[in-house]
C-alpha cells in the first residue's frame, strides 16, 4: 500500500511550493500516471480520502495514462 | 480533462510537477554524496524469499578477495536478521526497519548515511537491500546508480509481466536459484523474454547461490562499474 506514502509526498509537494495556501478543500486532482509507475489510482484515491487530512477527504483523481514511469500532478481544482 | 465543464465553479491551478519531487529532492541529495565518494550504489529489488541476501553473502566475499570494500544497507519491515548474516561478512552494515511501510525511501537512506559509521570516502560499493516487495519499491528513488531486480526461478516465468514496473525501472536482472531448473518446470527462457519485452535494456545474469554457479561473473561486472565509475568522475 505505498500509495499512502504517494499521498503524502503529493501534499508535501503541494505545500512546499504553496499551492495550498488559502485552499480550504481539493475537489479534484489531475495526474498523469505511467503505466510502469506501479501505481493504482483506486487505492492513491483511497489514500488520499483516508489519510486524515480534511483537506482531501472528498478529492476525485482523474488520471491520463502514458507508456512511462512518470507520476505527475497536472492541475488541481479546489475551493 | 474536461475539468471547465466538469468543475466550472472551482479554482483551478496548473501544477505541472513530479508527484514524488520530494523524494526525488532528497534522492538527489543522496546521490550528490555518492558521487563525492566515489562510490557505486545499487538498489536491490524483488520479492521475499528471492535471495539478495544469499547473493550478497556469496558475492561480498568474492569482491573481499578483490580488495573491493563493501557496505550494506538493509532495509526490512520487522528483525535484523539480514543484518546479522551480513555482518558474519565482516562489513559495514546498517539495519533498516520500517515498521510495516513496503519500501524504503530517499529519507530513510539520507537517515542510515547520517546514522552509520560507514566510510563512504574509503569504500567503493554500497548495496542498499530493499524490503522485499516488486511493487512498493520501484517508486521511490534512492539515489543509487544502478537498480538490479532479483528474481528467483521459483517464483514463475510470468513475473516479469505482473510486475512490469520493477523490471521497467531496473538496470539488470539476476536469476537466483538456477541450480533447482533440474527440478522445477521453471523456463528460464521465458523469464528472459518476459523481462526483455518489458525492458530491451535489461542485463541479465543467471546465478545460483547454492553452488556459487555465476557469481565470479556477477562479481566481474561489478568490479568494471565500480572502475567506470571512479573513471567517470576523474574525467
Amino acid at each position: 500500500m505505498h500509495e499512502l506514502s504517494i499521498a503524502l509526498e503529493v501534499i508535501e509537494m503541494l505545500e512546499k511550493n504553496n499551492y495550498l495556501e488559502d485552499i480550504r478543500i481539493v475537489n479534484a486532482i489531475n495526474l498523469t500516471i505511467g503505466n510502469y509507475s506501479g501505481i493504482d489510482k483506486n487505492y492513491l484515491e483511497f489514500a488520499f480520502q483516508n489519510l486524515g487530512d480534511d483537506r482531501f477527504s472528498e478529492v476525485i483523481l482523474n488520471c491520463d495514462y502514458n507508456e512511462t514511469d512518470d507520476i505527475k500532478v497536472t492541475e488541481i481544482i479546489a475551493d | 480533462m474536461e475539468t471547465e465543464k466538469l468543475y466550472p465553479e472551482h479554482k483551478k491551478i496548473s501544477i505541472q510537477k513530479n508527484a514524488l519531487e520530494a523524494n526525488e529532492n532528497i534522492a538527489k541529495y543522496n546521490k550528490s554524496k555518492f558521487e563525492a565518494s566515489k562510490i557505486f550504489v545499487v538498489n536491490l529489488l524483488s520479492s521475499p524469499g528471492s535471495g539478495k541476501t544469499s547473493m550478497l553473502e556469496r558475492i561480498v566475499p568474492f569482491l573481499k578477495d578483490l580488495s573491493v570494500k563493501a557496505c550494506v544497507i538493509e532495509g526490512d519491515v520487522e528483525t535484523d536478521l539480514d543484518k546479522k548474516r551480513i555482518d558474519a561478512l565482516d562489513i559495514p552494515s546498517y539495519q533498516i526497519i520500517t515498521k510495516g511501510t513496503c519500501h524504503l525511501d530517499a529519507k530513510m537512506i539520507d537517515k542510515a548515511l547520517a546514522s552509520s559509521n560507514f566510510d563512504l570516502i574509503n569504500s567503493d560499493i554500497l548495496f542498499i537491500e530493499n524490503v522485499g516487495n516488486l511493487v512498493c519499491p520501484t517508486s521511490f528513488n534512492l539515489g543509487e546508480d544502478f537498480k538490479i531486480v532479483v528474481l528467483s526461478i521459483t517464483e514463475g516465468d510470468d513475473k516479469p509481466l505482473k510486475y512490469p514496473a520493477a523490471f521497467y525501472k531496473s538496470d539488470i536482472m539476476i536469476i537466483n536459484k538456477i541450480d533447482l531448473l533440474n527440478v522445477l518446470d521453471s523456463n528460464i527462457k521465458k523469464i528472459k523474454e518476459n523481462a526483455l519485452s518489458i525492458n530491451n535494456k535489461l542485463k541479465i545474469f543467471e546465478i545460483s547461490c547454492k553452488t556459487n554457479e555465476g557469481i565470479k561473473e556477477l562479481a566481474d561486472y561489478f568490479m568494471e562499474q565500480i572502475a567506470d565509475k571512479r573513471k567517470d568522475i576523474s574525467i
